[in-house]
């Protein structure tokens, strides 16, 4: 584009620009698409896992990669180093062929890679493969600013992180004081309005920047969003990828965006209109605008090549995105190898396995037929995994099942006194049945009465003027909680969960208790998607797990996923209560699931830092308690080399040292400077749906997901579709959330724990003062100062049912088709005789090992 | 027998006494060479992780007891030690064992939080040079020996404040810290000399002793207090010059806990080690009324606008420096160290348990606490107002003799309507929950409030060696001025928050949001004097990976 043509298009803008009072009915599209594109991210005391691509994937992975480089320089892989330390240890030269020759094959025909070229293309540091140098990113027009001459801008800060940063603490102070400062208007662009009348007010920029004039230029903002975008696109000449500039701005204030995204989200559940994130970009087009104004007044002599520059990028971005992908392509044939070279261990293990337990069936034909001396179900978390198998080792008739740790129960936990909810049950839905304990134990009262009593004396810490009295009358009774803590730590408090006791929940729907029939459904539906229908052993116990830390915001990061970011104590107890109900039992059998009378439900919980098993109400016989203290006893033990770069002494496996691991753990949930209380669900890669019986011999590592599934039982393949759309969907979540954090924390999550600052009580972190929201997990919890505790690996789904039933179920979810072919997951098909297949692209492949 | 035992208590007499000499002659000196023993084992043991934190925290955990010991032993035997170069005074035994108290804390917080963090050594180095130089400070007896260690403070201070140094905003922070600090060096070297110019001696208690018996001092001893209280001023980061302490938020949380527990404090000690000059100096003290009365009002409405919880905490920082400079030119100095002592372990726990913010939340959302309504207010404000009268007329016969004279507070207004504010809001707050054990609850945490900060007083008075030549006419005048920034931050208060939805109170919440642009200048202003190059951390022109 010519000089001449910018400023013509610069000029109609503003006269655009003249007629603010227009009130706009719609953002524009590419607005709306823009803004479609932010993942949701949840507040910290509901914090789950989200895969932060979630939005983004109707385009293939590589492809996805390639557009956020280029327009935010995200980064989706890893970078060569990483490959390359892995290359010959654990990527095989056989691994890496076979990744080339499935790139060769499927993907692009026109260039073929070679184990040497690839391996080349890691170690030469020339400009070619991989590497940014020579590749436009898309600029924004401040960031051009940025890059322009920042001494004759006379400030230092950029103008990125400037904006940023006002953009950040507006959206923080509106979240926080909304009823402070939000115009007294029903206006559904509260958001945009609330921050122009503010940054109208605010001459702080102007000061900080000495951009004199730099003020003015708010006061001449548009005072409708829709208005404001429609004049930036038209100012922009129209183009056809203005949603990608659009995107791309959203990525400088991605946090909030994404905390945005939550809020529309929440709102989709009850059909309500929220243009918050549409506001956002808003607020940032503004700044662009803004920018554009004043260096079109103030600074004419740098405005004329910056803007031409600027305009320029449209007609290149497409170019530089499809250069970019070219450019990363032989870094994702790396990431494959990776991959395989995790599958074919995995492979290899699951085919032996099928093998052996068809072999055994043959020859011992009744085995099935011994009720189990006691069940335990666990969440699919792959933490369950390691203590399923320490668990399975102290009997052979132990049993144990996987399923979602919500299990299956859409509630909500409310309290008698309290106008207070929490959802316990998966981000993608919303809850359904109320649950409430309503005549609670004296202590738990006493709890409550504490919280109450606590709660007015921090208020009024908080407030201003009787803060000063009264650190003067107790600051130095602070000195008793800072020995404790630090000498005497105690069990790790929680708000929340300290106040459930094991009294009786009452079940209801839009205020109406739950009817025996409508229990019985329940009861009955979870029994059958839990594949429990048969064989009751005398003690089953179904087991939710939690954390628990200490003076840890991201503490619900840790809980169960499939719970809303809480642990799975409540769902266990109410379904405990179902099953254990003589009512809903007689009401069962009358459907044709027998529980014997000698069957009792205990309702436990796996706390996933210090790996024991804590039991709700009714005490559990002497063998079983034995059983969870040596299954604990051994995890504990098995777990400890994951802790070696960290802790003091050596944690070695002897007898005289399992007091020793166990006071060790305890400790690191106890302790208020804790930073890795545990390594979370660090290291996932596979998610398994198969009958407990083919993974019971394999040591899956702590890696895998595993969700008990017998497609025999399954007649119409209900099951499995239930499986493939809820719990194959939250494990992509929770793998890309491990995933994105690692290969860049900065945009996906949430940097150094030690700078973390709570901001607005719950609503997300800063790193240091300021700055974007950050999202995602933190450094400390998926690196230990050494090593990456995460290897960043998509996740690879085993499903032991019939082709047909697998393909039909992928061709009638398009979420779930685009997750498989758009390269965000592997999906593989265990056969009967143990042959492993690969759906991708509606092709079955055969999988070489 | 009885020989026996007369024999064995006066030998054990006498060991005692012989250890009581020996600790008022050495014990200064032995605390010092404990941190200074940590901090070269650190250095030297290099390659052994684990080892280093244990030695420091041993170490310190001995400086810890021993520091309580000489404490108590420096109420009878105070005395000036090692030629005279250090001091062996309850203040500075007090303010030792705070900052081994603090210092001892954050080291076992820092040991386990930045356990895996590849830099920790680097932190441990810093963290221990930063405690030695505290300490000497505080026990500095010698002008030029306070300077220096004074200085060393912030120097060694800037590397914990720039323990990650690619972070622009921590650089930009420890830039403007680093040249406030030497703008305040320069004026705690100026004022040294004048005040040994005029006197003629290094060490300060000589030069303090030189006003114990007067009531009108030289100008140059007026500067020199006026460049002092400068130092307080600069040092508690009161506005407009409070920008650095808010950012450098962007530092690790344990060395947030130890600045704002340990270091910023160091202000007040200043003043009151000063005390006897700062009672004669009314320009002085009226500069710490304005600039430190107007700071801790204004900190403390700004601080209802953060958003972040560190950031909430820095502010309230500012807030409570400025009351404890404010008491200090009130003359109300053991109430000053009584603040800042509670203030160090208020803050620091603060900052060490910031993490529990969710949680806190969470309980917030169970209760849905409200804010008291009127009739809860008007309740509280009668219980007060009838104890108030009845101690008015209880008081003078309670405390008779000694006790009131060692007790000053009596005297003024503002000091007791601070505990009426902070009174009244415990019990309105308290008033207003639904749970019925809350008043009675309510009025047991006043009295106990109550009694701990009489007793405390009580206590700290004894620290401060009692001034007689304070003058009383200004006093008067800044009582009144302070008890008026008092009401006038209490209204405010209740303004912002009870009329929230009025045009007017939502003009100041913006205002205060931008907290006045004060920083904005002081930034801009610092960057034109002095241009530093900040890390470039724009996310468009940096790689992420690493």
């Amino acid at each position: 584009m010519t000089n001449h043509t910018t400023t013509q298009a610069a000029k109609k803008a503003h006269n655009q620009g003249q007629i603010q009072n227009l009130e706009m009915a719609n953002f524009p599209t590419s607005i709306e698409t823009a803004s479609a594109r932010i993942a949701p991210v949840w507040p910290l005391d509901t914090a789950i896992a989200v895969n932060p691509w979630w939005t983004l994937r109707d385009q293939p992975f590589a492809k996805v990669s390639a557009k956020l480089n280029t327009l935010g320089n995200a980064q989706c892989l890893m970078p060569k180093a990483f490959y390359l330390q892995h290359w010959q240890s654990t990527i095989k030269p056989e691994h890496l062929q076979s990744a080339a020759d499935q790139f060769n094959d499927q993907v692009q025909p026109s260039v073929r890679y070679s184990v040497e070229d690839l391996v080349g293309a890691l170690t030469k540091t020339s400009t070619d493969i991989g590497s940014n140098t020579g590749l436009s990113n898309w600029y924004n027009f401040s960031d051009l600013l940025d890059t322009y001459d920042r001494s004759k801008q006379g400030h230092t800060v950029t103008w990125h992180d400037e904006i940023t940063q006002q953009i950040s603490q507006f959206c923080g102070l509106y979240f926080q004081h909304s009823d402070k400062i939000t115009l007294a208007s029903n206006s559904e662009d509260l958001l945009y309005k609330t921050w122009l009348d503010i940054a109208c007010k605010d001459r702080g920029i102007e000061v900080l920047t000495g951009e004199k004039g730099l003020h003015k230029q708010f006061l001449n903002l548009s005072q409708c969003p829709k208005q404001l975008c429609h004049n930036i696109e038209a100012l922009c000449g129209n183009p056809d990828n203005f949603a990608d500039y659009a995107h791309s701005l959203l990525l400088d204030i991605h946090g909030w965006a994404s905390y945005m995204a939550y809020q529309a989200w929440q709102d989709n559940f009850s059909d309500t209109a929220n243009s918050l994130v549409q506001q956002l970009l808003a607020i940032r087009m503004a700044w662009e605008w803004i920018l554009w104004q004043h260096n079109h007044a103030c600074h004419s002599a740098s405005f004329k090549p910056l803007s031409t520059q600027f305009l320029a990028q449209f007609k290149q971005l497409s170019p530089s995105i499809d250069q970019q992908q070219k450019q990363q392509q032989p870094l994702w044939v790396w990431q494959k190898a990776l991959e395989i070279s995790y599958q074919s261990d995995l492979n290899q293990a699951l085919k032996e396995q099928v093998k052996q337990q068809n072999d055994k069936v043959k020859t011992d034909a009744d085995n099935s037929q011994n009720a189990p001396l006691m069940q335990a179900a666990f969440c699919i978390d792959v933490r369950s995994e390691p203590m399923r198998r320490a668990l399975e080792d102290q009997h052979q008739n132990i049993e144990t099942l996987g399923f979602a740790g919500f299990f299956g129960l859409p509630i909500d936990l409310a309290f008698t006194n309290s106008a207070y909810r929490r959802p316990q049950l998966p981000g993608l839905l919303a809850p359904v049945i109320q649950v409430e304990q309503q005549t609670q134990h004296s202590n738990s009262k006493k709890i409550g009465a504490r919280l109450h009593l606590n709660q007015q004396q921090k208020n009024v810490f908080d407030s201003a003027p009787a803060s000063l009295g009264l650190v003067e009358m107790f600051g130095i009774f602070k000195i008793g909680e800072m020995i404790k803590h630090n000498f005497w730590p105690s069990k790790p408090q929680h708000a929340i969960n300290d106040l459930c006791d094991d009294s009786p929940f009452t079940l209801s729907q839009n205020g109406v208790e739950l009817s025996l029939s409508q229990q019985t459904d329940l009861a009955h539906s979870v029994l059958k998607n839990l594949g429990l229908t048969n064989r009751f052993a005398q003690s089953v116990l179904l087991l939710g797990h939690g954390s628990s830390s200490t003076n840890n915001p991201q503490a619900a990061g840790l809980d169960c996923g499939a719970c809303g970011g809480q642990t799975g104590e409540v769902n266990v107890k109410v379904l405990a209560q179902l099953l254990n109900d003589q009512y809903v039992r007689t009401a069962l059998s009358d459907k044709g699931i027998d529980i014997p009378q000698s069957t009792h439900f205990y309702p436990g919980l796996h706390n996933t830092t210090t790996d024991e098993i804590n039991i709700y109400g009714k005490a559990l016989n002497q063998k079983g308690q034995h059983w969870l203290m040596m299954a604990t006893q051994l995890v504990q033990a098995k777990r400890a080399t994951a802790f070696a770069s960290l802790s003091a002494k050596q944690l070695a496996s002897g007898s005289q040292n399992k007091q020793q691991t166990a006071a060790f753990y305890t400790k690191r949930s106890q302790d208020w400077a804790e930073v890795r209380p545990e390594w979370g669900l660090a290291n996932n890669a596979a998610f398994i749906v198969a009958p407990r019986k083919i993974t019971r011999k394999i040591d899956l590592q702590g890696r895998s997901f595993l969700h008990d599934y017998q497609w025999q039982d399954d007649h119409d393949f209900s099951t499995l579709d239930l499986i493939m759309t809820a719990p194959m969907i939250v494990t992509n979540w929770i793998n890309l959330q491990y995933y994105a954090s690692v290969t860049d924390n900065t945009l996906y999550g949430s940097g150094n724990k030690l700078l973390h600052n709570v901001v607005g009580d719950h609503l997300g972190v800063f790193e240091g003062n300021g700055g974007d929201l950050r999202i995602g997990l933190s450094m400390q919890s998926l690196h230990d100062g050494k090593d990456w505790r995460h290897t960043p690996l998509r996740l690879s789904v085993y499903i032991a049912a019939p082709k047909d039933a697998i393909a039909h179920i992928v061709k009638k979810h398009e979420a779930v088709a685009q997750l498989v072919n758009n390269d965000w997951l592997y999906l593989f098909q265990i056969e009967e005789d143990g042959q492993i297949n690969q759906f991708y692209n509606g092709q079955w492949l055969t999988v070489e090992s | 027998m009885a020989e026996m035992l007369t024999l064995l208590t006066s030998s054990f007499h006498s060991t005692a006494n012989l250890l009581i000499n020996f600790a008022s002659q050495y014990g200064v000196i032995f605390l010092h060479g404990l941190l200074l023993t940590a901090l070269l084992l650190t250095v030297m043991l290099s390659s052994q992780t684990t080892a280093r934190w244990k030695i420091a925290q041993r170490l310190l955990s001995l400086h810890l007891v021993a520091s309580l010991t000489l404490l108590i032993i420096s109420f009878w035997h105070a005395s000036p030690q090692f030629n005279n170069h250090l001091s062996f005074t309850p203040l500075a035994m007090v303010m030792m064992t705070l900052i081994s108290f603090i210092g001892l804390i954050v080291l076992r917080f820092a040991q386990q939080n930045l356990m895996g963090d590849p830099d920790h050594a680097r932190f441990l180095k810093w963290y221990l040079l930063t405690l030695l130089t505290v300490s000497i400070t505080v026990t500095a007896n010698h002008l030029a020996l306070l300077f220096f260690a004074w200085m060393s403070i912030s120097l060694s201070l800037h590397n914990l404040l720039l323990f990650y140094p690619q972070r622009p905003r921590a650089a930009l922070a420890a830039h403007k810290k680093f040249l406030l600090a030497r703008l305040s060096e320069g004026l705690l070297l100026s004022a040294f000399i004048i005040l040994f110019w005029q006197h003629k001696s290094l060490n300060i208690d000589v030069i303090l002793a030189q006003y114990s018996n007067i009531y009108q001092v030289s100008l140059a001893d007026h500067l020199a207090m006026v460049m002092l209280a400068l130092v307080a001023l600069i040092k508690c980061a009161q506005l407009p010059l409070h920008g650095w302490l808010i950012q450098v938020v962007e530092a690790p949380t344990p060395v947030s806990a130890l600045l704002h527990a340990g270091i910023i404090n160091l202000g007040g000690f200043l003043l009151l080690l000063f005390s006897p000059l700062l009672s004669l100096s009314t320009p002085a003290q009226w500069l710490l009324l304005i600039v430190a009365g107007i700071s801790c009002v204004l900190a403390a409405l700004i601080m209802v606008t953060r958003i972040s919880i560190k950031v909430r905490l820095a502010w309230s920082t500012v807030t409570q420096m400025g009351l404890m400079l404010v008491e200090c030119a009130l003359g109300l100095y053991e109430i000053a160290l009584l603040h800042l002592i509670a203030h160090s372990c208020y803050k620091a726990h603060a900052f060490l348990s910031s993490g529990n913010a969710v949680n806190n939340y969470l309980g917030q959302q169970y209760t849905q606490a409200t804010k008291p309504k009127k009739h809860h207010w008007l309740a509280a404000f009668a219980c007060v107002g009838l104890a108030g009268l009845a101690l008015a007329f209880a008081l003078p016969v309670l405390l008779t003799g000694s006790v009131a004279n060692s007790f000053s507070a009596p005297a003024l207004i503002s000091p007791w309507l601070l505990i009426a504010i902070a009174v009244i809001s415990l019990l309105a707050y308290h008033f207003s929950s639904p749970h019925k054990q809350s008043i009675s609850r309510a009025f047991l945490v006043a009295v106990i409030g109550i009694m701990a900060y009489g007793l405390l007083g009580l206590v700290t008075a004894q620290i401060i060696p009692s001034i007689i030549n304070t003058q009383t006419s200004t006093q008067a005048s800044a009582d009144t001025w302070v008890s008026l920034l008092f009401i006038g931050l209490f209204v405010t208060f209740l303004w912002l928050q009870y009329a929230s939805n009025s045009k007017a109170s939502r003009q100041l919440m913006i205002a205060l949001n931008a907290a006045f642009y004060l920083d904005e200048w002081v930034t801009r202003i610092t960057l034109r004097l002095w241009p530093v190059a900040l890390p470039n951390s724009s996310a468009k022109t940096i790689q992420s990976n690493s």
